[in-house]
């Protein structure tokens, strides 16, 4: 294949890999982002938008570069293992949100918390 | 929503990328096989039953409408300051990554079923996603047009 052609089509598989793990990490993120507000609620809420936003960017790029370079190895195999990665960090993903929801929902349900906050406010 | 329309993307372009560096290499030609990149080698259809141009056209709607709905709820939320709080920036960028998502596997649809006018043709010639015009299948039933040629 022309170089050209490789350049191009791979800059189109990044690109599209690359906003597929977004969605998937910005997902997350909104429940991560939760717990970080009920862990410190004076945070600033915009400084803790911008973290996760720039970690998102920063993990799916990642991912994205392993991806292609998995991809553009030629084999069989490897293509399959970028498929593979992808149902890890999903699944994963999954995991971990289910588990901070169930903190949340923990501290949430936990006797005294309400007066806990209202002290604190 | 969201993984399932990150995983139906990555599976589509991980089928093209597969197939694109299969293909043959020959510098010394621009011939019209040896670039092909066929949109859906697998024979893999979104609907899960290949039942026809009916269905085609429908998965082409339902696309097109997430496509749109996503990109309208996605901009809205960004441009407007009382729906940009906590945490709906985020949300925004979700529905945005969708889009783009939707928009990919509805380009499949479309590059392979269908010429919309020359002139969307010239400009997607010189988008990223070139490729996809080299291809030659019949698809759910609807024949598939020639695209440009390298040349």
């Amino acid at each position: 294949m022309l170089g050209s052609v490789q350049i191009r089509l791979s800059a189109w598989y990044f690109l599209s890999i690359m906003v597929s793990y977004m969605s998937l990490f910005f997902s997350t993120s909104i429940i991560l982002d939760l717990f970080f507000m009920l862990k410190n609620p004076f945070s600033s809420t915009e400084a803790r938008i911008k973290k996760m936003t720039f970690v998102t960017m920063i993990m799916s790029i990642i991912f994205a570069s392993v991806g292609l370079k998995l991809t553009l190895i030629k084999q069989n195999d490897y293509s399959r293992m970028n498929l593979w990665l992808f149902i890890a960090v999903s699944v994963s993903n999954i995991l971990l949100g289910i588990v901070i929801m169930i903190f949340v929902f923990w501290r949430f349900r936990k006797k005294g918390m309400s007066k806990t906050i209202k002290s604190q406010i | 929503m969201a993984q399932n329309a990150a995983w139906k993307n990555l599976q589509h372009v991980q089928r093209v990328m597969d197939h694109a560096m299969s293909l043959k290499s020959d510098n010394s030609t621009l011939g019209y096989d040896d670039y092909s990149v066929n949109c859906n080698p697998g024979d893999a259809t979104v609907s899960y039953d290949d039942v026809g141009e009916t269905y085609f056209r429908i998965d082409i709607a339902g696309f097109t409408i997430s496509f749109i709905a996503l990109t309208c709820v996605g901009l809205v939320i960004l441009t407007d300051k009382k729906l940009r709080t906590h945490p709906n920036e985020l949300i925004a960028y979700i529905c945005l990554s969708d889009a783009y998502n939707y928009f990919q596997i509805l380009s499949r649809y479309i590059y392979c079923g269908f010429q919309i006018s020359t002139y969307l043709d010239v400009i997607f010639s010189h988008t990223f996603l070139w490729p996809f015009y080299y291809v030659k299948m019949n698809w759910f039933g609807v024949e598939k047009i020639e695209g440009l040629t390298w040349d």
